[in-house]
């Protein structure tokens, strides 16, 4: 278990992803890799949580478990009250679809969609009506309503990552994931994605998890879980970048 | 599902467009074929002189087979005189005319017939100029015919049937209004006359019916049917009477349904192969977007439905567009046809709108499951599988595949020595589909295949060209799941052409070297429509003549039992007279006696004896060329059979059931000083052609060689179909790395190393398919060779062979090269920066 503070906004009860123990082992035999390793956190309804680790901490791993992305080997995901673990593949998809948002590092979009069926994506597949003024509210926020006709092609990397933020909200998901989001970015297109999820999270009440390997992008965040060789390496609530940096050259490599 | 689906379809114009390709030429072929295919079951030639007979009345056609196709006969069987009396007394017949007919010579015009003169009244004809004939050398002639040879009443031309020219007098011209009679040009003598020519005066060939007035002719086709039940006679009605007017037609149009079918598995599999192929390249491109999908929330069921709807759009609009041009190559194939003497000039397509329906249904279902084949990857994996297998190749083979992979394989080598165990035609034709399932299990174990023979090529690839070989193989071997789907129709095609063009060749040549070696004669004398016997006697007469045998050649048909399934198989049959041909032919005997073959007893080559299951001393149940059926005692086998017929009768007995009952050709030995007076001969009977023994033709060598062009042709058009294929699946694998190209122009590989590259790539990729295509083949050439020669090397040209390596390079080379050539021309940093 973390300790940790709860956000201002946070509402209390149940945490908006709970993972019980959970191991992942890729492979059997001597061939076998255990990614994850009995890993339990709670991630805080309403709260924007960071995952880092050197590269093969298990971080991926994590996020893909706690998404629905992947199974674990062993241990529970809870998703506001579902056990992810207990849903097969067609059910699983239907919660990503309706109650977890995804902001990966690059592709992010189809590139033959408009930016405006790109953020409608999940709705097309599925998900559920539009809401027109949640979806007015959603791309004002990312700040692309004059962009909906263009294609992902015509847009900058920046711009491209405000689109799949933006598809991310637009079932109001519980919980929005976000994979390196910056890590194929310049840090001034970095930090005005990172300041729009800080600003989700803020203004909407939205949970956030990213993963990252940059203690700055991590900072954002209210508090930063460390991963090493799949185990939990302890965490730190509303740091600096310069305590993640220290925190993470205690860990080893990054 | 369907906006999307035409989102990305507008997006990605260019992969799709390859499966457009694909599908469309496919869509073309198959509407060609089932054009064809329609046009044997019902289109022909309409009547010309029976234009004016209410109802043709003719013996049986063909020979029915219990669960297969009619097998044609060979010949006309002719109905007996007194079914025309029969006819006659069915109400409703105003007149029934029993035609006789003979082939006679006329100078400068082949093929015509003569007719008796009350056969004018079926067109009906009515005399132009003079008066019907009257009695023996009189002739009247029909006005196409007269106007042809430019006759004139009073002229004396001179007609030969079969034999020496006999003066006759042209006392009439008659002409038909509204009907053209020119397909064949007949003459008319007196109705005595004609049924003395005709050789059976107790037969007629057709029954031809004029209607009272007023009575509806397929009223009346019933209940002349009835009259003549036990005869076996076709009654005929409207467009089918000009099958009994032109035996050829009809013949041909049975033909031209066994080539079609023949021809539509090929074709259907390689189009079903080249569109899996193609659908497979075009959503392997776009794997990463569909794991996007997959991961944004889309069920595998979605991701599925959506490759449903892009494939049925794409595939479905290029099927429907491909039927025009289906109905513009059913057309050149029928004109190609025609100039190979398969059809005749004036056989006129039957045009329908089935075919290209059908065509259109099969190749959307076709691409619909191969699509979800395609699909099945990327819509089931799980979606972090998905997102990290986009970028690189996925790793083995389904187990499923490699398994059923190697059963085809094995399955394939074994169909090929079914020769082994059953000789002839049969084995032969099982062991030349050996040849497909090879290349399946090729298509199947591909990616393996490409991947190993890259790695051991290594070396010398890299001492070639030290940065391109070396990228080459790394390349290769990374993505050979891409590079086998490219390979697939180029062993398709080298391993299909082979097999076609070998098999007529190995069968052609030996037939050609047994007709060869098998001829002792000095001389082949033979004439435009047969000889007469008093021809044979002529050359008897000629001093220095030793000996002097007539062949007839015909069709027997005889059945067969093959994996439990009754077949009804035609074979070419020589008719040798009785005893003595012993030193004009050579049939190289190999078990009984050829000289105790007389009256009742047959003589079949040692292959066709093999398939129809009989030995010397068994019986054997025959058809004769008409459909009369025999049983005569087998008492030799030989083994000469692809040169001299695969079944040797009397001559006597195959003579009277072909439809002239004239001899092919007469073998003739001298002592040497005979040739001028053989020559002279020629002067007697117009003509005659006297060649020396090196001119003898196979037996059924005319028939082959239609055979093979028209195999060729459809060959051709198959091959055609593969070979845009060929470019296409290049193309698009090509234009998908212009990626990758930038990417090592980036990292500093010269323009020249990139281009050097895919050439070797190329290289690889076209050795890879020759050498697959040609081990594909040679277990079914073997075979082939074995069943029908007995000899287990086949008879490759190499000029053909290296026809069929050029081609397959330049198209490789080709469709590698041009664009890779384009990729490069574009700066590398906008080919970088676009996607992201």
């Amino acid at each position: 278990m973390i300790e940790t503070k709860a956000p201002e906004r946070a509402t209390t009860g149940r945490p908006a992803v709970r993972m019980s123990s959970v191991s992942k082992v890729y492979g059997s035999g001597d061939r076998a890799v255990t990614a994850l390793d009995g890993v339990s956190v709670d991630l805080p309804r309403g709260g924007f949580t960071a995952v880092m680790g050197p590269s093969g901490s298990g971080k991926s791993t994590f996020l893909h478990c706690a998404a629905g992305l992947d199974r674990p080997t062993s241990g529970t995901v809870l998703l506001g009250g579902t056990d992810l673990s207990a849903l097969d593949e067609k059910r699983l998809t239907a919660v990503r679809r309706e109650r977890i948002g995804f902001v990966f590092q690059a592709y992010n979009l189809v590139p033959s969609l408009t930016v405006e069926q790109n953020v409608e994506l999940p709705l097309l597949l599925g998900a559920g009506a539009p809401d027109p003024a949640w979806r007015r509210h959603v791309v004002e926020r990312v700040g692309l309503a004059d962009r909906l006709g263009h294609r992902p092609a015509q847009l900058s990397g920046g711009q491209q990552q405000r689109v799949a933020i933006a598809r991310a909200l637009i079932t109001r998901p519980d919980v929005v994931l976000a994979d390196e989001p910056t890590g194929a970015l310049d840090s001034r297109t970095g930090r005005q994605v990172l300041e729009l999820l800080r600003d989700v999270v803020d203004g909407t009440g939205q949970t956030v998890l990213m993963v990252t390997h940059d203690p700055l992008a991590a900072s954002y965040a209210d508090q930063v879980v460390f991963l090493r060789d799949g185990r939990l390496a302890g965490s730190l609530a509303g740091p600096s970048p310069e305590a993640i940096a220290e925190r993470m050259t205690q860990l080893g490599e990054w | 599902m369907r906006k999307l689906a035409l989102a990305s379809i507008r997006h990605r114009l260019g992969g799709f467009a390859g499966v457009f390709v694909a599908v469309l030429c496919a869509s073309a072929l198959l509407t060609a074929l089932g054009v064809l295919f329609e046009s044997g079951l019902r289109a022909g030639v309409a009547p010309q002189r029976y234009a004016g007979a209410a109802v043709v009345v003719s013996g049986p056609s063909s020979l029915p087979a219990a669960q297969d196709l009619d097998v044609p006969l060979s010949e006309r069987a002719p109905l007996p005189a007194d079914a025309v009396a029969r006819v006659a007394a069915v109400p409703g017949v105003a007149r029934a005319v029993g035609e006789s007919s003979a082939p006679v010579v006329v100078p400068g015009e082949p093929g015509a017939v003569a007719l008796g003169w009350s056969s004018a009244s079926l067109t009906p004809l009515a005399l132009r100029d003079g008066v019907e004939p009257r009695g023996p050398g009189e002739v009247v002639l029909d006005a196409a015919l007269a106007d042809r040879v430019g006759a004139r009443v009073g002229d004396r031309p001179p007609l030969a049937f079969g034999g020496a020219p006999e003066p006759h007098v042209v006392t009439g011209v008659a002409a038909a209004t509204g009907v053209d009679t020119g397909r064949r040009p007949a003459l008319f003598l007196t109705d005595e006359q004609a049924r003395a020519r005709s050789g059976r005066p107790d037969q007629v060939d057709v029954v031809g019916v004029l209607a009272a007035p007023g009575v509806d002719p397929d009223d009346l086709a019933d209940r002349v049917r009835a009259a003549l039940t036990g005869l076996g006679a076709e009654v005929r009605t409207g467009a089918a009477r000009g099958d009994a007017e032109f035996t050829d037609v009809g013949r041909v149009r049975s033909e031209l349904v066994v080539l079609t079918l023949a021809f539509a598995g090929t074709t259907l599999l390689v189009a079903v192969l080249v569109v899996a192929g193609t659908l497979g390249l075009s959503i392997r491109q776009r794997a990463r977007e569909l794991a996007l999908l997959r991961a944004v929330a889309a069920t595998p069921g979605q991701v599925h439905r959506l490759v449903g709807a892009e494939v049925l759009i794409t595939a479905g609009a290029a099927a429907v567009l491909g039927a025009g041009p289906g109905f513009a190559a059913a057309h050149l194939m029928r004109d190609a046809f025609a100039g190979a003497g398969l059809l005749p000039a004036d056989f006129a397509l039957e045009l329908s709108p089935l075919p290209p329906l059908a065509a259109v249904l099969l190749v959307v279902a076709t691409a619909r499951v191969a699509g979800w084949f395609a699909a099945r990857r990327a819509a089931s994996a799980p979606p972090v599988d998905a997102l990290r297998e986009a970028s690189v190749e996925p790793a083995g083979l389904g187990r499923a595949r490699v398994v059923s992979g190697q059963a085809s394989l094995a399955l394939g080598l074994g169909v090929a020595t079914t020769p082994l165990f059953m000789p002839g035609q049969l084995g032969a034709a099982a062991a030349a589909s050996s040849a497909l399932l090879l290349v399946i299990g090729a298509a199947l174990l591909g990616p393996l295949l490409v991947g190993r023979v890259a790695r051991s090529l290594a070396r010398p690839l890299r001492a070639l060209s030290p940065v391109g070989g070396h990228l080459a193989v790394e390349g290769v071997a990374a993505n050979a799941r891409r590079l086998a789907t490219v390979v697939t129709p180029m062993v398709l095609a080298v391993a299909t052409a082979s097999v076609q063009l070998f098999t007529q060749t190995t069968v052609s040549a030996a037939a050609a070297a047994q007709a060869d070696d098998g001829v002792v004669a000095d001389f082949v004398v033979s004439g435009p429509a047969g000889l007469a016997p008093e021809v044979t006697e002529a050359i008897r007469a000629v001093p220095g003549v030793r000996q002097a045998t007539p062949v007839v050649r015909s069709q027997v048909f005889a059945a067969a039992v093959v994996l439990g399934d009754p077949q009804v198989t035609a074979y070419a049959a020589q008719g040798l007279p009785a005893g003595g041909f012993g030193d004009t032919l050579d049939l190289r005997p190999r078990e009984g006696d050829l000289t105790a073959l007389r009256g009742d007893a047959a003589a079949p080559g040692a292959a066709a004896a093999a398939t129809i299951g009989v030995g010397v001393g068994d019986r054997v149940d025959l058809r004769l060329g008409d459909g009369t059926a025999v049983r005569p005692t087998v008492v030799a086998l030989y083994d000469r059979g692809l040169g001299f017929g695969d079944v040797t009768l009397p001559r006597d007995v195959l003579a009277a059931h072909t439809t002239t009952r004239l001899d092919h050709s007469v073998l003739v030995l001298t002592d040497g000083s005979a040739g001028p007076g053989l020559a002279a001969l020629a002067e007697r009977f117009p003509g005659l052609a006297v060649q020396d023994r090196a001119a003898v033709e196979a037996a059924g060598q005319a028939g082959r060689d239609a055979q093979s062009w028209t195999s060729l042709i459809a060959l051709l058009v198959v091959l055609g179909y593969l070979a845009i294929s060929v470019v296409n699946t290049l193309v698009m694998a090509t234009v998908e790395r212009s990626r990758e190209f930038a990417l090592l122009r980036l990292v500093g590989t010269g323009r020249r190393q990139v281009v050097r590259m895919t050439r070797v790539e190329a290289l690889l990729v076209v050795g890879i398919a020759v050498v697959v295509g040609t081990a594909a083949a040679t277990p079914a050439l073997i075979g082939v060779s074995i069943g029908l020669t007995g000899s287990p090397l086949p008879s490759v040209p190499p000029l053909a062979y290296l026809a069929i390596v050029g081609v397959t390079a330049l198209l490789g080379f080709a469709a590698v090269g041009i664009p890779t050539r384009l990729a490069l021309r574009a700066r590398p940093v906008d080919v970088i920066g676009v996607r992201g």
